[in-house]
């Protein structure tokens, strides 16, 4: 059931992230990033187009449909997930994206059941792998993937990437276009959210409900 | 006569204090072009959604917030009834679920927007804390959401959250907190948004406390000269190593901090204090006259401060050789009080 009001906004919310850096920082992070990318983001350049998962085939993965939340022409390229089976288009959530120059950041509330239905991935087994991955294959500098367990606690799945510093001297990212992580455990759905952080500067987060039998 | 030598004993000993700053965080992120240094921001409000005056209080108050505590060369952001960048309060936001959504073209202007109280989000109805005179919970304190947004103004991003050790290292969070969880009010710029701040536009001054965010390695030196009257001064330079990663930062001046002298028989392996050096000037410069009465060796320390991202450092040793018109040897310089 949907809760409703500010309280519904407010709590979930801060369970959410009073959690987060705790169960991200004791991570081992065992997921797995594919790189180099096949065509990385250059600074300036447009984001790429949004996938269409409304025709994808019949699999054990299903994409619920998802209102189109941004209208943004600076917004970051959509993000997809799957569980061995079709790729699902993920809610965007918080973001710093610069097109020419120009950066818009826009800032949004946590992922939570409160909040907007997040597209749903149901997988077939609980030991699928997620794969995560930016529409066109657009490249990430580096990710942390977790969920949020019947406690409200976040949980770390996965992670990996290189940091970028555009103020160091020789810095650089290796940019991966893919990353793998192992899903939450058994739940009919449990919220599942990823940050990015780009190889030009810019961040996303993302985010989906995954149903693990 | 009396005769005094000062010489640098370069080789005699190198000593490194390392008392690292415990300093998991990292510095927020931030990209794109930056604003000139100090350089004067002025917004207005956007005209036909101009926020109500709690709002707009708010508003200016986080731009005080950013102006007080980026301890760097940051924007100095203010109000004014013309200006070319502006603040909105509005739904109209290209994005749907937004609360806050900020766009710069630094160094030129900016916008932000800001949604109105009450308005409809899947979450529930938007609250900002400032609307009431006790505020409830799960309210966001538009002071620090307007701060956030300053901050995306200064050119920072959202860290992930996996590189911060504690909340309030940063008010830059991808999802802000509401009331009461710890940060839901912070009004002044987290640590490791600051140590991006001093990255990015240099330290307010020489005197401005490197952030605990990062951890830089530091230059001691120490020089010697004669004053009148059968005086030595003794000169210490501190600065930030020439090779750190930051160009912005490498071999910048340390001044106002805190520069232990000790001295030495010659011979004897055992330091013991003789007193601090004064900070002289902006260019990271401390000095100490005296009058010896006996030959010593010389080094100032630099000790690593628990208040700042700032390793410590020993200077080489500076010899001052006290005699009574004999050749001192070495070959150094000389120096004679008469």
């Amino acid at each position: 059931m949907k809760r409703t009001g500010l309280a519904a906004l407010a709590i979930p919310t801060s369970v959410l992230m009073a959690t987060l850096w705790l169960a991200i920082a004791c991570s081992s992070s065992p997921g797995t990033s594919t790189g180099p990318a096949q065509h990385s983001g250059a600074p300036g350049q447009s984001p790429s187009p949004v996938i269409d998962v409304t025709g994808a085939p019949s699999t054990t993965t299903v994409g619920t449909p998802v209102p189109m939340e941004s209208k943004d022409p600076n917004a970051p390229p959509v993000a997809t997930l799957s569980g061995g089976g079709a790729a699902v288009q993920g809610m965007t959530g918080s973001y710093c994206w610069t097109v020419a120059g120009t950066s818009a950041c826009a800032d949004l509330p946590a992922f939570t059941d409160s909040g907007p239905d997040l597209p749903v991935v149901t997988l077939s087994s609980a030991d699928t792998q997620l794969q995560f991955s930016l529409a066109d294959g657009y490249a990430f500098a580096s990710w942390t993937a977790s969920y949020v367990d019947d406690n409200g606690n976040v949980v770390a799945l996965g992670g990996g990437g290189s940091s970028f510093d555009p103020d160091a001297v020789h810095s650089s990212a290796a940019p991966v276009t893919s990353a793998s992580f192992g899903p939450p455990t058994a739940h009919d759905q449990s919220i599942v959210q990823v940050f990015v952080r780009f190889t030009d500067g810019g961040d996303a987060s993302y985010g989906w409900n995954v149903a693990v039998p | 006569m009396r005769r005094v030598v000062a010489a640098l004993a370069g080789s005699l000993l190198i000593l490194a204090l390392s008392s690292a700053q415990a300093s998991a965080s990292a510095p927020t992120p931030a990209g794109g072009q930056v604003w000139n240094q100090n350089q004067r921001v002025t917004y207005r409000w956007h005209e036909g959604d101009e926020p109500p005056s709690w709002m707009r209080a708010a508003i200016n108050a986080a731009a005080s917030d950013s102006n007080e505590s980026r301890s760097a060369k940051a924007a100095l952001l203010s109000h004014a009834s013309s200006a070319a960048s502006w603040i909105g309060y509005t739904g109209a936001m290209p994005t749907t679920w937004a609360i806050g959504y900020t766009v710069r073209n630094a160094p030129t202007s900016f916008t932000m927007r800001l949604r109105p109280q009450g308005y409809p989000l899947d979450w529930g109805n938007l609250r900002w804390c400032q609307a009431y005179e006790t505020p409830p919970a799960g309210c966001y304190d538009a002071e620090m959401i307007a701060l956030h947004e300053f901050g995306h103004v200064q050119t920072l991003d959202h860290p992930n959250d996996a590189d911060v050790t504690d909340w309030t290292d940063t008010v830059m969070h991808w999802a802000p907190k509401t009331k009461p969880k710890a940060g839901w009010n912070q009004h002044t710029f987290g640590r490791c948004d600051v140590a991006r701040l001093q990255i990015r536009y240099t330290p307010l001054s020489s005197s401005t406390r490197i952030s605990t965010c990062l951890d830089l390695n530091t230059d001691l030196s120490l020089s010697s000269s004669m004053a009148s009257g059968g005086a030595v001064v003794l000169t210490a330079r501190l600065k930030i190593v020439d090779g750190t990663i930051w160009p912005n930062l490498a071999s910048a001046p340390l001044s106002s901090r805190t520069i232990n002298l000790q001295r030495r028989a010659i011979g004897s392996a055992t330091w013991q204090s003789f007193g601090q050096l004064t900070s002289l000037d902006e260019n990271g410069r401390y000095t100490k006259t005296f009058s010896p009465t006996d030959s010593y060796d010389y080094r100032v320390i630099f000790n690593s401060p628990a208040n700042e991202g700032l390793e410590g450092d020993t200077s080489l040793v500076v010899r001052v050789s006290v005699s009574n018109g004999s050749d001192c040897g070495y070959g150094q310089t000389k120096m004679y009080i008469c």
